[in-house]
């Protein structure tokens, strides 16, 4: 019954969202009647309707109602109630109502926010109901989660154990927020061009709709990294991973996009260049999605791979960001400011934007080379670290660069002397970076020295910031001034963040050795001890356990007990990492079988330890970026009507 | 041509190129080809017989399906499996994922029973161990205890001819000889 009511909650909500889209041609047919302003009252309820399935969902797993396909094949009714309601959204299908929900919630805000822009915003939102009712044909069409199996299987299939983790928990939601989110400024991109109107005022309504999406699409980024870097037992934290690679690409647009609209809302430029970013971070999103579930790629996310969902994806693709390319491209904007002058803060910042999408474009293009080289016959690839080195490393160290610089310029055209005059100001961060690394490493660190210096300049660049900020009004005294502080405070977690790259890179520490009772392990400076070595079995998989005492030189540090589990039912290894993490460095242990000597009978064990400087920064740089992003959100929402702002 | 149009050119050969990639994939190397039928935890249907390691009798070649009696693609392919029981030196044997024993036997009366031994998996830890997405699925497994096919959904009468092909190709070949699938 409540997966019935579930369906009809999806079927409700489709119908709505049809009649949503088509609200303009009815009000345009049915003149001199107002029918616009009934969007909003359709989009809260197409929230509802959504809450409703997605709750529906959620109860279907709560009570493990195994007559329901999805709870069979994603549940097991002996899993902690937690996970079983984190299984709702584990698999593809509900998945899905997580993506149509979170829609639905930015549809809902975007209705209720009162803004200056009334009339576009209520086409915004009729653009939003074509797009809803897109995903929701997908979903009732090839990935419907309600879907009964008679008669009931008496138990469910479980879940990956892999996915067992409180990371799925954070993970995919902060994700789709972040992805989702950029949905809403692409319906507003396409209000605005249908309406030819993308001016200062636009960029200040939709600011707040960048800034949502970028700070969860950072937290959800960071998020997922950190569970690989827990559950995976690889000692990483990026990996390069298709899949990675893909959740990259609407960030990188995102962020271009945040810095464009910034000077949208200012100056008055760059409104061509603001829509088509615009555009294509959603575009971005849904390309991400449809390489994720088409199966066009293998990946650790080995998702839904169904090319019948993947041509059905592609063709909503096509319909949403080709037609939006299309209406780009068929009407231009009458834009009467001037280009912007390269030497001033907003040519800064369209060269960063440049940087950024270039950068987005070595992405897409390592993700999708293998693909199309298979297609021409070419033999298997597989682009990897070599590739990003090379390529993406070469793009942000000059984005690095201009971040410190950029926000100490003048709007306007700056002089030689006023550059001159700020590069005295940062001066002394190139002087401490080059003597304090040049000291500390060998001179083959050449990276290191290069990581170093770019994180020093933007550390010190942001601490000028602020100062400057300081004197030329209260921080924290009002909302413009914390959002420029935020905006400062985002830099300084991408210094953080490149600090916390470098060391881990060039850093990290390796050690790999069998493990044989009676015989302490010497990593370096370091010094195992194995106290005790167990085998246990549990519910549903049996525990190997090797608990150590580590010390490093001669002093106790701490005890660690990494972990292997072996599921029979899946016939599936994990690896549960034992980690000791303190500001400054984390100590990584995992254990492991290793191959087998012939003539030993036994599989002996390995233990492989990571010494990872700075691993810590990163998590902290995510932190700081997304709470930062939010400030930068919320003083966009309070600071909606400034004066002036029509001019 | 306006400099605005190049995006939508960009995007138009970007999901003409995904699209292509999608259509003309080269069938990724099936997984399973190389891979040994995993052991499967099963219970026989007559008796008490449970084998927690259940495995086609080595150095014969059979057809292991699964399927359900709840099942209308199992009835649906029901005449083909008669067609496949016919033929000689193949074991054919069902697994009935998610059953009851009274259920499956009146099923099997009915429609006659066209398999060499009927096991039951009771658990669902076998359609775990193989990567049971739903019934009917069949796998073809050889002499060596390798798949050497697998085919999700109902036998049809293609499918049917296709595998009575491998069958006789697996019958006359040598014990572990890697031959390529077809």
């Amino acid at each position: 019954m409540i997966a019935e009511l579930g369906q009809l909650c999806l079927c409700l909500a489709f119908l709505l969202a049809c009649l949503q889209a088509a609200t303009p041609l009815l009000h345009w047919w049915s003149r001199p009647h107002n029918l616009l302003p009934l969007v909003r009252p359709m989009a809260t309820t197409y929230a509802m309707l959504l809450s409703g399935a997605f709750a529906a969902l959620i109860y279907s797993y709560a009570i493990s109602d195994f007559s329901v396909m999805n709870v069979v094949l994603n549940s097991h009714s002996a899993k902690p109630l937690l996970y079983k309601i984190v299984a709702s959204w584990g698999n593809h299908e509900g998945s899905m109502i997580l993506w149509a929900w979170i829609l639905g919630a930015y549809g809902f805000v975007m209705a209720f926010v009162r803004t200056s822009e009334r009339k576009l915003t209520q086409l915004a939102l009729a653009v939003m109901g074509a797009v809803n009712a897109g995903l929701l044909s997908f979903i009732l069409l090839t990935s419907n989660p309600f879907l009964r199996v008679w008669p009931t299987p008496a138990e469910g299939q479980d879940l990956n154990p892999l996915l067992q983790d409180i990371g799925l928990a954070f993970h995919p939601p902060t994700l789709y927020v972040g992805y989702v989110g950029f949905a809403a400024v692409f319906c507003y991109a396409v209000a605005g061009l249908l309406v030819r109107r993308i001016d200062r005022a636009w960029a200040l309504a939709v600011h707040p709709f960048i800034m949502v999406p970028w700070s969860a699409l950072t937290l959800g980024i960071g998020a997922g990294s950190w569970w690989a870097y827990r559950e995976l037992g690889w000692g990483g934290w990026w990996f390069w991973d298709p899949v990675e690679n893909v959740s990259l690409l609407p960030w990188l647009v995102g962020t271009a996009l945040l810095h464009a609209n910034m000077v949208l809302a200012r100056r008055g430029q760059l409104a061509q260049w603001v829509v088509l970013l615009a555009i294509l971070a959603f575009g971005m999103a849904l390309i991400g999605t449809f390489i994720v579930r088409s199966g066009l790629i293998t990946s650790v996310h080995a998702f839904a791979s169904d090319p019948a969902r993947g041509v059905f994806i592609l063709a909503y693709i096509a319909i949403t960001t080709g037609g939006a390319l299309a209406l780009y491209a068929l009407r231009p904007l009458h834009n009467k400011a001037a280009p912007p002058a390269f030497a001033s803060r907003t040519g800064l910042i369209l060269l960063g934007n440049v940087l950024l999408v270039a950068s987005a474009a070595t992405v897409l293009l390592a993700i999708l080379y293998p693909v199309f080289s298979q297609l021409l016959g070419a033999p298997e690839v597989a682009v990897g670290a070599p590739y990003f080195n090379r390529t993406f490393l070469p793009l942000a160290a000059p984005m690095l660069v201009l971040s410190a610089l950029a926000p100490l310029l003048p709007w306007d055209r700056f002089t030689p002397a006023q550059l001159a005059q700020r590069l005295r100001l940062l001066g002394p961060a190139l002087l401490v970076a080059v003597l304090l690394v040049g000291t500390l490493v060998d001179h083959e660190h050449i990276l290191a020295l290069g990581g170093t210096a770019l994180c020093l300049w933007l550390l010190w660049g942001s601490a000028v910031a602020v100062r400057r900020a300081a004197r030329a009004r209260a921080l924290l005294g009002s909302w413009p001034a914390r959002r420029q502080l935020a905006g400062i405070l985002a830099h300084v977690a991408v210094a953080i963040f490149a600090a916390g790259v470098t060391s881990t890179a060039l850093f990290k520490q390796t050690y790999d050795a069998p493990l044989e009772e009676g015989r302490d392990l010497q990593f370096g400076d370091y010094t195992l001890h194995l106290k005790q070595a167990t085998r246990t079995q549990e519910h549903n998989y049996t525990v190997r356990r090797a608990t150590f005492a580590i010390r490093k030189n001669g002093v106790h540090v701490t005890e660690l007990s990494p972990e292997l589990r072996y599921y029979p039912v899946r016939d599936m290894q994990t690896t549960e990492a034992a980690l000791y993490s303190t500001p400054m460095r984390d100590i990584y242990l995992a254990i492991g079988d290793i191959p087998t000597p012939k003539e030993s009978k036994a599989p002996r064990l390995g233990v492989r330890m990571y010494v990872m400087p700075g691993q810590q920064w990163l998590w902290f740089a995510f932190i700081l970026a997304a709470i930062s992003g939010m400030v930068v959100a919320l003083s966009a929402f309070f600071t909606r009507h400034p004066h002036g702002a029509r001019a | 041509m306006k400099t605005q149009s190049l995006p939508f050119i960009a995007f138009l050969c970007l999901a003409l190129g995904m699209w292509a990639a999608m259509e003309y994939r080269p069938a990724p190397a099936a997984p399973q080809a190389a891979t040994p039928l995993p052991p499967l935890p099963l219970r026989a249907l007559e008796g008490d017989r449970v084998d927690e390691t259940w495995a086609p009798e080595a150095g014969r070649v059979s057809i292991v399906n699964f399927f359900a009696s709840w099942c209308t693609p199992c009835l649906a392919e029901h005449p083909n499996l008669k067609t496949l029981s016919r033929m000689k030196g193949v074991d054919l044997h069902g697994i009935a994922w998610n059953d009851k024993p009274e259920n499956l036997r009146a099923y099997l009366k009915k429609n006659g029973n066209p398999y060499d031994s009927v096991w039951r998996d009771s658990s669902g830890k076998a359609a775990i161990a193989v990567g049971l997405r739903g019934v009917p699925e069949t796998y073809v497994v050889g002499r060596d205890g390798k798949i050497r096919l697998h085919i999700r959904g109902a036998l049809n009468d293609t499918s049917t001819r296709k595998l009575t092909a491998l069958l006789e190709q697996l019958r006359t070949e040598e014990v572990a000889a890697d031959a390529p699938l077809p």
